[in-house]
């Protein structure tokens, strides 16, 4: 779609941002023959030797098929272990996308696992939501996490177009300008709906709008997206799972399909998110929704990076990365699109903002000098998957079930991660500055005063 | 808020940082061998764990924080170690592959390694196997070229070398030597790959044909 059609065509955009999967480990198998061979860019043949990671021990080691379960511990995913797993070859200036392996090894303790948990590959049975999505609506299959490193700088960089960060830090994020600050300086109705803790609670500028209507529960989704008037329903939405790194989980566990979780309870999660946005058949026929995940989380993906440069914002100070991360799922899910379509445009997270810019802009406005600056390096607009003239179609029903993964979540990790222990610090703040108002909007913060 | 509530949410954050269990690492040396040799399992934790193993006898008792463990399995098996306390539990697995008579490994190198050259006509990897993963008593008895790899890779291992080629897929020449020690694989370029082109290999890779000594 031009800007215009998207301005004409599109009124509601709404984006739900997972945790930690690659694309070729959640759904390279899409083009494997045996699961219907797909023309997309994802695993043709796990014996293919390029896909082979090396181990400590010397031996190599091919990816391979496995079920959904907990996984005995977190894969390493900062930084400076990126820069093991995209391996770039001095001797050949490529990158050979080969120490997956390698990094786990080194980030675990442990060596000799015939069956590294980075090479893991998911099969469609463990993944019907995904798999429905995949096969209803459009893949991109070049979508990458906007920096090689972890989930907070990834996600700054989706959520503002900037980060402050080149690595997850323990405690409150660092203020920065936001999406959020950019809608509602264009006046523009935008809301967050999450199932659980918002990924903001880290940010002390977003508590007092995190108490008001701003953020509402995922269980009110359905209702809103039926009943609430156009006066007031959100241009702009973000769906948020309950995290992993959160220390409280109302439902009995997380579905953001942070490892070591299992996968089952996200696609429980996807499926509601689904039926609820697409229950208003009208307000469905204007929508794109932009299913991704924040990074790879330390699985493998066979392709290497992209040459997108990003160097430190104003104040900030770390040395400049020069690639994108790795690539990740992507699924467009929207009535502009066709069935079992596939966009193989470059894209990273802000691609997402191009597409609010184009659609909430003044004429010819750019969402800001970094997204655009990115746009220049090749990154496309999530608006170059949509397609005006796509052929109408009512919402698609998605599967009855969803299977209940094969254990329970286990947390078999400390509460120590710099992740798990800045959400425990937010929770502490933001009650200190914030009280009773907290914990009544957010019965996870009460439930965690309660219990601890 | 009272100051009861921050007090306790203090130490919830500090105690979870503190006492929270951790595994550091948790290694078995050396994890290739012949059926029955020893191996030692080693760990190190931030506090008492359990070990086990997935092949009977599977329960192999109440550990300290860091210690050595010797076990001798006959079959390809993974051993666990698993650390609770109140604020939480942590694990880690390690498999050992056991080979009993012969089997084969796939044994190469990324052309990330640092030891990779590339010149304009032949790309060259190095692979060092060390007495530490693998068993003392496993020999070479061939190498092969895998099923999927349809170019020439040439082996150099000890003081014998050999040339694998998509005709000529398995080779002898290295038989009776230990497995232990450097690898040196080599395959000339085509016409269409040149050292910096995306196409290039992203690793080399043979098949070990691995024999335990009677």
């Amino acid at each position: 779609m031009t800007a215009d059609e998207v301005r004409g065509s599109v009124d509601t955009i709404v984006l739900i941002m997972m945790e930690n999967r690659s694309f070729d480990h959640l759904i390279g198998h899409l083009s494997l023959p045996k699961y219907g061979g797909r023309q997309l860019n994802g695993l043709r043949n796990l014996a293919d030797p390029n896909l082979q990671n090396p181990s400590q021990n010397g031996s190599m080691i091919a990816p391979f098929e496995a079920d959904d379960e907990p996984l005995p511990n977190d894969l390493p995913h900062e930084r400076s272990f990126v820069t093991t797993q995209i391996a770039r070859a001095p001797a050949l200036g490529t990158f050979a996308m080969n120490g997956f392996v390698l990094a786990y090894e080194t980030f675990s303790g442990t060596s000799g696992v015939l069956q590294p948990p980075p090479l893991r590959v998911m099969v469609p049975d463990d993944l019907p939501t995904t798999e429905f999505f995949a096969d209803e609506f459009l893949v991109c299959d070049s979508w990458f996490a906007p920096l090689p490193t972890s989930t907070q700088p990834n996600r700054l960089m989706a959520f503002g177009g900037d980060s402050v960060l080149d690595v997850s830090r323990n405690g409150l994020l660092p203020t920065q300008d936001l999406v959020f600050d950019w809608l509602t300086r264009h006046g523009i109705r935008w809301r967050i709906y999450g199932a659980g803790l918002s990924f903001f609670t880290l940010m002390s500028k977003m508590w007092p709008i995190l108490l008001t209507d701003k953020f509402r529960s995922l269980a009110s989704l359905s209702f809103d997206a039926q009943h609430e008037s156009t006066a007031t329903w959100p241009q702009v939405i973000f769906v948020e799972p309950d995290y992993s790194d959160t220390p409280v989980h109302l439902s009995g566990h997380a579905c953001d399909n942070h490892p070591p979780s299992p996968v089952g309870f996200g696609e429980q999660f996807l499926k509601q998110t689904y039926e609820a946005l697409t229950s208003n058949e009208e307000r469905w026929r204007k929508m794109a929704i932009l299913l991704t995940y924040d990074e790879h989380g330390g699985f493998f993906d066979h392709e290497p990076p992209k040459p997108v440069p990003y160097a430190p914002p104003s104040g900030a100070q770390f040395a400049a990365f020069q690639t994108t991360g790795v690539r990740v799922p992507a699924i467009v899910l929207s009535p502009f699109v066709g069935r079992r379509s596939v966009s193989s445009l470059l894209y990273d997270h802000t691609s997402f903002l191009q597409m609010i810019a184009e659609r909430f802009g003044g004429a010819g406005e750019n969402y800001s000098a970094t997204v655009s600056a990115r746009a220049t390096n090749g990154i496309n607009s999530l608006s170059a998957a949509l397609d005006v003239n796509a052929p109408p179609r009512p919402p698609p029903d998605p599967p009855k079930t969803t299977p209940v993964p094969a254990s329970s979540l286990v947390t078999t990790r400390a509460p120590v991660t710099t992740m798990e222990t800045s959400f425990t610090t937010a929770i502490e703040a933001f009650t200190a500055a914030h009280g009773t108002e907290a914990m009544a909007k957010f019965p996870e913060i009460a439930h965690f005063h309660a219990t601890k | 808020m009272n100051a009861s509530v921050k007090l306790r949410g203090l130490c919830a954050v500090l105690c979870a940082a503190c006492c929270g269990p951790s595994v550091q690492s948790f290694v078995a040396r050396p994890n290739v061998i012949c059926a029955g040799s020893a191996v030692q399992l080693s760990w190190q934790a931030s506090t008492n764990g359990v070990l086990s193993a997935k092949a009977p006898p599977s329960a192999l008792g109440n550990v300290p924080a860091s210690g050595t463990r010797e076990v001798s399995p006959h079959s390809t098996t993974t051993y666990r170690l698993d650390v609770h306390n109140f604020w939480g539990s942590d694990a880690r697995e390690v498999d050992v592959d056991v080979k009993a008579g012969s089997g084969k490994k796939p044994v190469g190198q990324s052309v990330a390694d640092p030891a990779t050259t590339c010149s304009s006509a032949t790309l060259t990897v190095v692979d060092e196997l060390k007495p530490t993963s693998w068993g003392s008593d496993l020999t070479v008895a061939g190498v092969e070229l895998p099923e999927n790899v349809n170019r020439i890779i040439k082996v150099q291992h000890g003081d014998r070398e050999t040339e694998l080629r998509p005709t000529m897929r398995s080779s002898d020449r290295l038989a009776g030597l230990s497995v232990i020690g450097t690898w040196t694989l080599s395959t000339p370029l085509d016409q269409s790959e040149t050292c910096g082109t995306p196409t290039i290999p992203r690793s080399l890779t043979i098949l070990v044909i691995l024999e335990c000594k009677p």
